[in-house]
């Protein structure tokens, strides 16, 4: 046995109790959906919170790991030899790969990790075993133990050892579909793409709604919200868009409203149109990119209008983030770029000059009073589309 | 059926072209084999080339097949800058400029160019502005035959007396993209330049060839380099069939061509008139080819889209909305905000149809009825 693998060692989800089994599953169903999309066979073994994937000779080992990095319930991801469990087994894998070991480090340390209690050498031992054999083969090398240009992982397991250079950071979070199912309000924006990406991270399956404005808001425009979508989905899983047309709504606010309460009206209309699309397919949650008081519609007075709408929770993951925090996080997930890209969204269309950042639950009622509520909405629902989304 | 005016950003492939391509496809041989079937290749190339040099006003010799006019600025720009940084650091160019020029030069800054903007208000090259910047030693001064987005037609004649009159050893690059074969008086205008730029696309031939025209006293650096094709100046295997149809369509866009753009534009102009609050963004010297217009009342995306939705494509030019970057072109050109927001670009080609622009008015006419709201 002397195998190039990947071991994902799993985060969170190792403090669940008796329900453990099922985020295991839902890890494994993801992992194996990605695994899909990669040249080569795979065969998955799991002991001691450790996902054990084996490839076959043909198989794209760089490439599958980075797929895993976008696995959530994933701590880490390390690119590992495995080997028998003797000290002679452990020390000829290292001297097999020791050029793509240490690669052009100057110095280096050795760490042991027994978790297999019967294994002859104690895991101090075994690091200064395998610490000499490696400055036997490269003389230059100088040991540090305080702060390495690399440390060697050598982990005795109960059915195997694996060695390695270290793991990459996983998605860490929940596992897919672990926390339900929620409906994600995007736009061609940078915050809800990374709201969704964030509460994908915490376990939720999801849908989008998009909402568009035709012929104010075009093709282009579209096209960017599905790039988006994917570009969530990669982290997600599949997902369905969904796109309900805005325009007789926003005309008709244009037309019969107070200008100042547009935007929020428009919101609470957004608001119920999501809501009746989330309980259509079966989800529990709407997920918002708002953050607090970056725009008229997210102060706080905006957003108790607008929250008195859905029955269902509103998850607004970024709603105490810095706009640049949440650049940070969209440039990582690699939904930045797609987001700049110049469209109309309905969101710009007819904007305000002087938008009330302080609106009263009267002020909206008198304001609502004015409208067929319950028409524009069903209106608006008809036009919805669907559209399957595949990361 | 699709009603085309987006004639400015490419066009359909004429038919003689698209025969002249598959005809070209036939002649398989590299035209740089010794072989008698890469010589058959050979001649084809060289006929393709005599007979766009002959439209260009240049030597079969001083003409290029390149891949683009993007390529064909960019060689022309590096290439000039290497010739003349010896002599001055200034980078002279147009603010209405391609960005397949404004960014390679940009990149010369890199090296110490210092770039300096041209102003071209109201599609007229500031030439007092150019006398001025030229006595500080240049290497570069970039001008465009005709400008994309207003189809101005800028004078290169009135720019090759001012580097003349000025001693200045700074060299002259054209870029003649859309100007080629469409602007008044095109052959006399690239003859005052040292270098220019060609596509094929832009003149219903095929994507995937432009042209160099480099004057035969000048022998730059290659910018892509490999086997040699092109006498060095451009390496990698000529694509012999699209440049067949590059000079089948150049050739087909002759005299007849322009009439009947000319008779067109003018048939729109009066209907656009007719339905009223237009602004005609018209520079004293421009191409029949491209109209660009202020819609006033409607934002361009929102007649685009509109329009879109009919099957009737146009540009819209402009900043429309909140997150688009500002539409430089047109504010150099001198238009207040209000009108570039609701700025569109018709492009109109020989194919178009007056019944074509018929419903092209009629529909901005609705669209702007319907949902104009600035």
């Amino acid at each position: 046995m002397n195998d190039y693998v990947l071991l994902l060692k799993y985060g969170e989800v190792v403090m669940k109790g008796l329900n453990r089994s099922y985020f295991d599953s839902l890890i494994v169903r993801r992992v194996k959906q990605l695994l899909k999309f990669v040249e080569g066979e795979f065969t998955l073994e799991y002991a001691q919170s450790t996902l054990c994937i084996v490839g076959s000779e043909e198989a794209d080992m760089d490439d599958a790991a980075e797929k895993m990095k976008r696995v959530f319930g994933i701590a880490s991801v390390c690119r590992a030899w495995r080997c028998e469990k003797t000290v002679e087994a452990i020390r000829a894998t290292v001297a097999e790969h020791i050029d793509e070991l240490i690669g052009d480090a100057k110095t280096f340390k050795c760490e042991g990790k027994r978790s297999d209690k019967s294994f002859p050498l104690s895991s101090p031992a075994l690091s200064g075993e395998i610490g000499g054999t490696i400055l036997q083969l490269k003389p230059y090398l100088k040991v540090d133990v305080v702060n390495p240009d690399i440390c060697i992982k050598l982990e005795v397991r109960d059915k195997y050892a694996a060695v390695h250079g270290g793991g990459e950071k996983g998605a860490g979070g929940m596992p897919n579909g672990s926390a339900g199912h929620g409906m994600l309000l995007l736009s061609g924006g940078i915050d809800s793409p990374v709201a969704g990406y964030l509460m994908a991270k915490r376990g939720l399956t999801l849908d989008a709604l998009y909402f568009d404005s035709p012929p104010y808001t075009g093709q282009a425009a579209e096209d960017k919200v599905n790039a988006l979508a994917e570009a969530v989905a990669r982290y997600s899983g599949k997902l369905y868009m969904h796109t309900i047309s805005l325009t007789e709504i926003q005309e008709t606010l244009m037309s019969s409203c107070d200008e100042r309460l547009f935007t929020i009206l428009l919101r609470r209309f957004m608001m119920r149109l999501a809501e009746k699309q989330a309980l259509d397919v079966g989800a529990a949650a709407l997920i918002t990119g708002e953050s607090l008081g970056q725009v008229a519609s997210q102060t706080l007075h905006a957003l108790t209008v607008t929250n008195a709408i859905p029955q269902i929770p509103v998850f607004r993951p970024c709603i105490a983030m810095d706009k640049d925090e949440i650049v940070q996080i969209s440039r990582r997930i690699g939904t930045f770029d797609i987001s700049i890209l110049p469209y109309e969204d309905c969101c710009t269309v007819f904007v305000p000059r002087h938008p009330n950042t302080r609106p009263t639950m009267e002020q909206i009622l008198e304001e609502e009073a004015k409208l067929d509520i319950e028409g524009l909405t069903e209106r608006a629902f008809a036009t919805r589309r669907h559209k399957k989304i595949v990361g | 059926m699709a009603i085309y005016f987006d004639n400015a950003a490419t066009t359909k492939p004429s038919a003689t072209a698209v025969e002249a391509f598959i005809q070209g496809t036939a002649l398989y041989g590299n035209p740089s084999s010794p072989h008698a079937l890469g010589a058959e290749a050979r001649r084809s190339l060289e006929a393709a080339r005599v007979t766009l040099a002959g439209l260009a006003g240049c030597k079969s010799e001083e003409f290029y097949f390149t891949a683009s006019g993007t390529e064909s600025n960019n060689s022309a720009v590096y290439g000039l800058w290497e010739l003349r940084k010896r002599y001055g650091k200034r980078v002279i160019l147009t603010d209405s400029e391609h960005p397949s020029v404004k960014e390679p030069c940009r990149r010369l800054e890199a090296q110490g160019a210092e770039i300096v903007y041209l102003p071209t208000r109201g599609g007229v090259i500031d030439t007092d502005f150019l006398k001025e910047a030229i006595k500080t030693p240049s290497a570069l001064v970039c001008v465009m035959l005709a400008n994309n987005e207003t189809g101005a037609v800028y004078d290169l004649k009135a720019v090759r007396d001012v580097i003349n009159g000025a001693g200045s050893r700074a060299l002259l690059h054209c870029d003649a993209v859309q100007g080629f074969m469409k602007a008044e008086g095109c052959k006399q205008a690239l003859r005052q330049a040292d270098t220019a730029a060609f596509s094929a696309h832009k003149l219903h031939g095929l994507r995937g060839v432009g042209g160099l025209m480099l004057k035969s006293n000048l022998h730059p650096p290659a910018f892509v380099v490999g086997g040699g094709q092109e006498k060095g100046i451009r390496s990698g295997t000529e694509n012999l069939a699209a440049a067949a149809a590059f000079a089948a369509a150049a050739k087909e866009y002759g005299k007849d061509a322009l009439e009947k753009v000319k008779e067109l534009r003018a048939y729109i102009e009066e209907k656009l008139k007719e339905i009223g609050n237009v602004g005609f963004n018209i520079p004293p010297k421009h191409l029949d080819g491209i109209l660009n217009i202020s819609l006033r009342g409607i934002k361009s995306e929102t007649a685009l889209n509109c329009l879109s939705a009919q099957g009737i494509y146009i540009s819209a030019s402009s900043a429309c909305s909140s997150k688009q970057a500002e539409n430089t072109v047109l504010a150099a050109y001198g238009l207040d905000k209000a009108d570039r927001e609701c700025a569109l670009r018709i492009g109109i080609s020989p194919l178009n149809t007056k019944e074509e622009a018929d419903a092209l008015v009629t529909a901005l006419a609705e669209a702007r009825q319907r949902y104009g709201r600035i």
